[in-house]
């Protein structure tokens, strides 16, 4: 990879050059690390990869059509690797109010910032990145329907870029969703940025839905500042191996963020989930919960930690994993930790693993559901209380779809 | 609560030191020498001097483990250290023959009146080795082997050896390894089959050196259906330099076994205290550790069972009370290694000025086992602005109707409450230590009695200067 690569970066982006040194410096993760502990680090191994080529016309007219997931947007982005499908839509009422969805192009933002161990892939992505998209809502202007940024990944590495502003008491709901073109196995490594500024209410949906041998890192960074309210919801529901960091930041008096996310695991695949809470103002809150359901020979690793700072009095900060262990070969780890430095808090973890309920299964199957029924819907019911925070009824009930196909 | 009044040991009573002349000294630092002076003067057998040999190779082949843990370990110097003092290496069994400056100290500590009143046995252990040592005589007609390492492994090689370094390997860790290669003094014991020892068996500890690293080592085998309870006790005087504490203790508990295991620390804080415990817990074998931490400058100890048998059981009970310039990683681990196996954790930690407590705990339920469970709870409380509390618990789930749960949380004292007390005449202090006692409450009742009420004693001297 690294001699092809070598060539295809233009000297006339040092920033990229320098980005692509340091990658190729950084040591490669291995699970002694604690920030990769419980992880199968070999599976993040670049190798010979090279980044997804483009496409053909049709095959993009054909992704075209299938990314419509939602009826009603505001504005839709769709790109398979490193290339933008079709435009950049965005509504004249929502473009009216000045809201801007744009390429970044050849030019990604870099910006290194705080990872959970990720560094090296932060360093990859900014190196690689090409057509990273930046949205940005001005102050107080309410984006009515979603904006949605649909990702294919093809053969290759992906390196997707998303920046997002909210202005000042500005709302918005984004969704991002994430598959895979065909069979191929893909290696995507992607950055989110999302910041609130004060007082407004941001509401993120994130779909993971790729083929089972795609390798992803996905590197979220989401500041909320005074006042402000932050939605993040991960769903993770196909793919090989994913490593997902999300550092969120809480930079703001009075801001508050609710984490959630639902991953399901099975054979071959691992769900590496490394999150932090990271409280640096006072009168702030944070929740986090994730949930995560195995299947057979299933994988999962849940790592979280509340960081309070010391001028961070009046903290309520919690986290909460909860792991379901549908077959005796699943293998669930949990790392929730706390680092609190104020002392005028709120901090709680919880972490839980265990099968489904035997009275539960019992109560339905005495009212003459059979077994595998009964089982499937006990499941369903342990995503639901995911899926309900993400308030968009359309989107809910595709997710509850894709989640189907998971367990036939 | 009159029983207890003879043994309530004040806050500053550690405190003091008394110049001794010591016979054998192994000078400073750690060097094969070093090991062949430990090995000669206790006269060991060749296996044990081999033994210590590669243990030194293995502690200085192990980097220092601060990619997860404190910075705070590179400030010990193992150059400076003195790795063995003693006045002779046969304990007395008689107080009467314990040399006159040994004797003092235990007895400014309260050590034969302890012995007097409530235990079965008893170990004092001076810097390198135990100065008196002595079990009521109907505990040896019934077989109870309660002796000092270096006997032990010279006297019983039969039951000891066989168990010796076989629960923590030398390697497990770098100062497991340490340990191994000097280690000198602990407590040996055997318990027979079906012997119940109704009184605990008491071993005290303390480092009357400056630049003294104590490294005792102790085993205790519980025989089929055997049941003790052992204590142990550590203090050490405030010097200007620092010392080190590095312990290894392993436990045996065999089949339907009971072995409870009870540690007050209250080192002066200017001791790093790095610890490796761990108990086998054989089929339906109970192994219970309570462990209060008070003092040291650096405690780093995760006492762990390892769930050998079906329906073994572990449990860990743990106190920790982290005052200004103190850090206290203490924490536990369970090892599930066979079906149905139960384990318990619940751990207390307050922190006091710019005191740290952290918790750190593995759980682990392999893939192929059946209806384990663990149950763990942490929680923290904080009294100053500047404390601080962490909490890193690492739990890995396999396997078949296996369930686990985990919760932790972190708090201070709630302003009402001292308002309530305040209110009622009671001074800002007393509100504080009360409400500190009380969070610690449901922990300290599983202490004994003895100990319960020293604990609450030494808390509320801890909270008097906290406040204000």
């Amino acid at each position: 990879m690294t001699k092809l690569l070598d060539k295809q970066l233009d000297s006339s982006q040092p920033h990229r050059r320098e980005l692509w040194q340091q990658f190729k410096k950084l040591p490669d993760p291995i699970s002694k690390d604690q920030a990769w502990r419980f992880a199968s680090t070999r599976k993040y191994r670049v190798g010979d990869l090279t980044s997804t080529e483009n496409l053909s016309k049709g095959k993009l007219c054909e992704l075209s059509t299938r990314s419509t997931i939602l009826d009603a947007f505001s504005g839709q982005a769709v790109l398979a690797g490193n290339q933008i499908v079709g435009s950049l839509i965005l509504d004249d009422e929502t473009a009216a109010l000045g809201v801007t969805l744009n390429s970044l192009g050849e030019n990604p933002v870099i910006e290194s910032s705080e990872t959970l161990g990720g560094d090296k892939f932060q360093a990859l992505n900014g190196a690689l990145s090409k057509n990273g998209i930046i949205l940005t809502v001005p102050d107080h202007v309410e984006v009515k329907q979603p904006i949605v940024i649909v990702h294919w990944a093809g053969s290759g590495g992906s390196f997707p870029q998303l920046h997002v502003e909210a202005g000042l008491h500005a709302r918005l709901h984004l969704v991002e969703i994430y598959f895979s073109i065909g069979d191929e196995a893909g290696f995507n490594v992607a950055s989110t940025r999302i910041r609130a500024r004060a007082g407004s209410h941001v509401s993120r949906s994130v779909i993971r839905n790729w083929n089972v041998d795609t390798t992803a890192v996905h590197l979220e960074h989401l500041m909320v500042h005074r006042d402000a309210y932050l939605q993040s919801t991960n769903l993770n529901i196909n793919g090989g191996t994913l490593r997902q960091e999300t550092v969120l930041s809480v930079q703001g008096q009075g801001a508050n963020a609710d984490l959630s996310s639902i991953s399901i695991a099975g054979e071959g695949q691992e769900f590496d989930q490394r999150t932090l809470q990271s409280h640096e103002a006072s009168d702030s809150r944070s929740d986090l919960l994730f949930k995560n359901a195995l299947l057979a020979s299933g994988r999962t690793i849940f790592s979280g930690l509340i960081k309070v700072a010391p001028e961070a009095q009046h903290t309520d900060a919690y986290q909460t994993n909860r792991n379901l262990l549908l077959d005796p070969t699943a293998d669930a780890n949990s790392l929730p930790g706390l680092e609190i430095l104020a002392n005028d808090v709120k901090c709680s973890h919880g972490a839980t693993t265990g099968q489904i309920d035997d009275d539960q299964l019992f109560y339905m199957r005495s009212r003459g559901i059979n077994d595998q029924l009964a089982r499937q819907l006990l499941v369903f019911g342990f995503f639901e209380e995911v899926i309900e925070k993400i308030q968009l009824p359309a989107l809910e009930s595709r997710i509850r779809e894709w989640i189907e196909t998971r367990f036939q | 609560m009159s029983a207890t009044e003879a043994i309530d040991l004040d806050f500053e009573k550690g405190n003091f030191h008394y110049d001794t002349e010591y016979d054998f000294d192994a000078g400073t630092g750690l060097s094969e020498a070093t090991i062949d002076y430990i090995s000669g003067v206790k006269g060991e057998e060749s296996w044990v001097r081999d033994f210590r040999m590669k243990a030194l190779q293995t502690f200085l082949d192990k980097p220092m483990p601060l990619h997860w843990a404190t910075r705070d370990l590179s400030n010990i110097h193992f150059d400076k250290i003195r790795y063995y003092l003693s006045k002779g290496q046969t304990p007395s069994r008689n107080w009467d023959e314990v040399p006159d400056d040994v004797k003092q100290t235990f007895e400014r500590l309260g050590i034969p009146e302890q012995e007097r009143k409530f235990l079965a046995g008893v170990e004092a252990q001076f810097d390198s080795e135990a100065a008196y040592s002595r079990m009521k005589d109907d505990l040896s007609k019934e077989g109870v082997i309660f002796v000092g390492s270096t006997e032990g492994l010279r006297e019983h090689p039969e039951i000891f050896r066989k168990w010796f370094g076989k629960v923590i390997p030398t390697a497990d860790n770098k100062f497991s390894a340490l340990n191994s290669a000097v280690f000198s003094g602990g407590s040996f014991i055997y318990v027979p089959p079906g012997v119940k020892v109704k009184q605990p068996l008491q071993a005290y500890f303390r480092i009357n050196a400056e630049n003294f690293g104590q490294f005792e080592r102790t085993l205790i085998i519980a025989d089929e259906g055997a049941e003790v309870t052992y204590m142990e006790g550590c203090t050490a005087p405030k010097f200007e330099t620092s010392t080190l504490h590095s312990a290894v203790v392993e436990l045996v508990a065999l089949r339907g076994a009971k072995i409870q295991y009870i540690t007050v620390q209250n080192w002066s804080n200017n001791v790093f205290n790095l610890v490796t415990k761990r108990a086998r817990a054989e089929e339906e074998a109970e192994v219970k550790w309570i462990d209060c931490n008070i003092g040291s400058r650096l405690t780093m100890k995760y006492p762990g069972v390892i769930l050998k048998g079906r329906k073994a059981r572990g449990e860990v009970l743990s106190i920790a009370l982290a005052g200004d310039g103190q850090h206290q990683d203490t924490g536990a681990k369970m090892i599930h290694a066979a079906d149905e196996t139960t384990s318990n954790i619940i751990a207390k930690s307050i922190s006091v000025g710019t005191g740290r407590s952290s918790y750190r705990g593995i759980v682990n339920v392999p893939r192929n086992l059946k209806g384990c469970k663990n149950n763990t709870e942490c929680d923290a409380l904080l009294i100053n602005t500047n404390s601080r509390t962490d909490t890193y618990p690492a739990i890995t789930v396999r396997g078949d109707g296996n369930s686990v749960q985990h919760e932790a949380s972190v708090s201070k004292v709630s302003a009402e409450q001292i308002f309530y007390m305040r209110q009622r005449g009671l001074s800002e202090a007393q509100a504080m230590s009360l409400s500190v006692n009380g969070f610690v409450n449901d922990l300290v009742r599983q202490f004994p009695m003895e100990y319960s009420v020293e604990l609450k004693r030494l808390i509320e001297m801890e909270m008097e200067d906290s406040v204000g």
